[in-house]
């Protein structure tokens, strides 16, 4: 039972077409990885689920909810699926403890006390429980990126988008993250995952998308992608990818 | 893929380590300026201040006089202060929003009142309050009050909004995708941050609040300046008035602008840290 669902999504920048006939199902407690070359679409794609970019045509199923649908209750689908993006994006004006806590308190309501000390076990689980109420500018990126991920935890999601998590953090602070993301997976959550992290690919995602041009080229589980990709896009991709 | 800088230029510099002066030498500074100014008013000289001139100044009768015209300027202004910030942002918010029936009256007001003469306002609303009584407020003072409060949220709705979209995309997405609705996103993401970053500006153009509330001399108010007139014509000291009544309204401004500074300081708005942006301009420079 597919708990994500696109079907011949198409978008437009102007003349530029974007999305070219998207169909892609994500099952529930899935791991899948898009990977493709800058451009083809993959980031546009992962932020299609949640509406961060609307499309123009085609349809978008989440948890039953169709978001390509204006009318669709999208504020309340979003609290549903956590996103963590490339540059953190935390709210620089508030701690760490906070930023957890905002959502919880402010749009689904929970009450402080209950918040901060659900936001207390994420920050243990995502291991920095000592930087509660360090402001954003006090962390280092790989800190930033877990606390974005204790946040997105925090509203209980039932999918996680992740677009780039990695791409803008030093080698070492890469580690700390995808050990986080992989512990997040061996939980069952299911994952939608925008990277060049091919280790993580490898050892996490139940299957793996390969966009170009802003068109899925090929769906496989990594082992066939890695040992015996069908199309020639691909090859010439993976070949520049992993060569060093 | 070069990642962009998620923000406008100057959350490019690099945290400095220097020693922060300001703190102290803005003190020396203004002491100095104060040593200075009798000087440059001609203390001394043929036809400038004389000191004996004071005198009459400082006896009790002559500062209550002035400080109820100073009470009445710094009430005046804070009152168009407080109303119009509130303003400004809605009408901010309206020059951005989306729907043209917000949008178009949002622009329409603040083009329109920013590029009225103060001095115009004060007249047209002194003659629109026409000649009945009020309560708690006389008539000449409220005429100042809602000149320089729509005045003043005009100005500052242009400044709020230059903070709101100064902030990064990246900062409407992160709020978005937990699932908050845009009051809400305004509210406790997006409003705050610009606030702290268009600090100075508001401030700066509070200063001004309390400057123009002299204006309100022309429609016969007691604000301070009016009231240094008066006060010059008895002792025939005008040199002399005038240097106390300034000092006056740098006090308050100078305070002011302390506050300011206290604010910008709590500041905690890098967003990024410093090996991050050390990576994205490396990264860039290839």
């Amino acid at each position: 039972m597919p708990i994500i669902e696109l079907k011949a999504v198409n978008k437009w920048y102007g003349d530029h077409h974007v999305l070219k006939d998207i169909d892609l199902t994500v099952d529930e407690g899935e791991v899948v990885v898009i990977l493709g070359p800058s451009g083809s679409g993959k980031s546009t794609t992962i932020r299609s689920i949640n509406r961060l970019e609307p499309i123009q045509k085609g349809e978008i199923w989440v948890d039953g909810v169709p978001v390509h649908d204006p009318k669709a209750p999208i504020n309340k689908l979003r609290q549903e699926v956590g996103m963590v993006f490339q540059l953190f994006n935390l709210f620089p004006h508030l701690t760490a403890l906070e930023n957890i806590t905002l959502a919880p308190i402010k749009v689904k309501h929970m009450s402080r006390g209950e918040a901060e000390q659900r936001a207390r076990e994420l920050l243990v689980t995502v291991g920095i429980p000592e930087k509660a109420d360090a402001y954003p500018a006090q962390l280092s990126g790989g800190q930033q990126q877990r606390v974005a991920i204790a946040r997105a935890l925090a509203m209980q999601p039932k999918i996680m988008l992740f677009d780039e998590p990695t791409s803008a953090l030093d080698p070492e602070m890469i580690k700390e993250v995808l050990d986080v993301m992989v512990a997040l997976a061996g939980k069952g959550m299911t994952m939608v995952v925008v990277t060049h992290e091919m280790g993580f690919a490898r050892n996490v995602a139940n299957r793996m998308v390969f966009m170009d041009d802003g068109q899925i080229v090929e769906v496989a589980t990594p082992a066939q992608l890695f040992s015996n990709p069908q199309h020639e896009r691909t090859k010439q991709f993976l070949n520049n990818i992993l060569k060093h | 893929m070069i990642p962009r800088p998620p923000t406008s230029r100057p959350e490019w510099r690099l945290p400095g380590r220097s020693v922060n002066w300001e703190p102290w030498l803005a003190p020396v500074g203004v002491a100095l300026l104060l040593l200075m100014l009798p000087f440059v008013f001609g203390l001394g000289r043929e036809g400038g201040m004389e000191l004996a001139n004071f005198e009459p100044l400082f006896r009790l009768s002559t500062l209550q006089f002035l400080a109820f015209g100073l009470v009445w300027t710094v009430s005046v202004a804070l009152v168009a202060i407080l109303v119009s910030l509130p303003l400004a942002t809605l009408f901010a918010l309206g020059r951005l929003s989306g729907r043209g029936f917000i949008r178009w009256p949002s622009i329409a007001y603040i083009e329109g009142i920013r590029s009225l003469p103060v001095l115009l306002l004060i007249f047209y609303m002194f003659f629109r309050l026409g000649s009945g009584q009020l309560p708690f407020v006389s008539k000449d003072a409220l005429a100042v009050i809602i000149a320089l409060t729509l005045y003043t949220a005009a100005v500052n709705a242009e400044v709020i909004r230059a903070g709101i979209v100064s902030l990064p995309k990246g900062q409407f997405e992160a709020a978005q995708a937990l699932g908050m609705t845009y009051p809400r996103m305004m509210q406790s993401v997006i409003l705050p941050q610009s606030f702290r970053r268009v600090l100075p500006t508001l401030i700066a153009q509070f200063t001004t609040v309390v400057k123009d509330t002299s204006l309100g001399a022309i429609i016969g108010t007691v604000e301070l300046a009016q009231r240094g007139r008066i006060v010059f014509q008895g002792f025939r000291n005008p040199l002399e008035t005038y240097f106390v009544v300034a000092i006056m309204y740098f006090v308050v401004n100078f305070i002011l602008g302390r506050i300011s500074l206290r604010i910008q300081r709590r500041r905690k708005t890098t967003p990024l840290p410093r090996e991050v942006q050390e990576k994205l301009f490396a990264d860039e420079m290839g």
